[in-house]
């Protein structure tokens, strides 16, 4: 976790997670971010067509 | 059975779980939202470091999560396909193919995240060992049922190929799953066989757990929005989505 200052604070530090906890971690979120962006654009087009074809107002 | 079959049928038909998914996803999408935010503080900040892999521990609150729902995603595919080549259940069908792709991502975060843990671990991005193996061959199993649903010119051919081959991957399931006991691996044995009886710390298990519902909240989200999406489109011209679609009620 981080790493405690003399002033008795815990203060974050980032370099000891190294690069692979991070990119792990950014790996997952554009991954699963990219599915979720594929369905969001899948029903809007989805909308688009219905009001094209008159159903959706 | 029977009851609770015609107590599930008005659920279980194309109006009925439009209706109900409608209701429903925002409340899962939600609480989905609220367990990434929790799980990724827990897990990034707030969880132990462990006294043999250091910090790098962390990496296990995404592999795990994404490996455990990778197998679960593609036997809800695999049985959704059964059900759809034995009782020709449209629904069976439409999950089966809104898993896929969620399922293809969970996969490839698996195998992705598994091998940046290996690196500092192991020493190496891959070994040819019996887990991560047969976790590629599920990969190419997902990879093979998306790619039979789009080659096929005719929907219900590729329908059904696709859930062949789905059922087929079923037997890999529980290869990947016991892989670990059955051949002797580099990949270590599940830490938690027994829920009652877990091998790792509280304070390390509970993140765990909260990334594991947030991984599942994330696949019925995206499974309910996605379900819904396939059915108004294939089903476009019938009265009854008109009808909902007209009524907010889809």
């Amino acid at each position: 976790m981080g790493e405690t200052a003399g002033s008795g604070t815990t203060m974050l530090n980032i370099d000891l997670y190294g690069p692979y906890v991070w990119s792990c971690y950014a790996l997952t979120i554009t991954i699963l971010g990219w599915q979720l962006y594929r369905v969001i654009r899948a029903q809007k087009n989805l909308k688009q067509k219905l009001k094209v074809q008159g159903i959706l107002c | 059975m029977k009851k609770i079959l015609q107590y599930l049928a008005p659920y279980l038909s194309l109006p009925g779980f439009c209706q109900w998914s409608h209701r429903w996803w925002p409340w899962t999408a939600g609480f989905c939202l609220l367990l990434w935010i929790a799980g990724l503080v827990q897990s990034l900040f707030l969880s132990p470091v462990d006294y043999q892999q250091g910090e790098a521990v962390r990496m296990m609150y995404v592999h795990v999560p994404a490996a455990i729902w990778s197998l679960s995603v593609y036997s809800i595919m695999g049985i959704a396909s059964l059900a759809s080549l034995i009782w020709r259940t449209k629904l069976m069908d439409v999950l089966a193919q809104a898993s896929a792709p969620i399922g293809l991502s969970f996969t490839v975060i698996a195998l992705a995240t598994g091998s940046i843990w290996g690196k500092p671990m192991w020493g190496t991005w891959w070994v040819w060992d019996a887990r991560l193996t047969s976790e590629l061959i599920l990969l190419f199993f997902y990879m093979g049922y998306i790619a039979l649903q789009k080659a096929a010119e005719d929907h219900r051919q590729a329908s059904r190929l696709s859930a062949i081959l789905a059922v087929i991957g079923l037997l890999d399931v529980p290869i990947v799953h016991y892989s670990v006991r059955w051949w002797n691996t580099l990949h270590q044995t599940s830490s938690f066989e027994n829920i009652s009886r877990p091998q790792i710390a509280a304070s390390m298990l509970w993140p765990l757990l909260m990334m594991m519902a947030a991984f599942g909240l994330y696949y019925v989200t995206l499974l309910f929005l996605s379900m819904r999406t396939q059915i108004v489109t294939q089903h476009a011209d019938r009265l009854w989505v008109k009808r909902l679609v007209q009524e907010q009620r889809c």
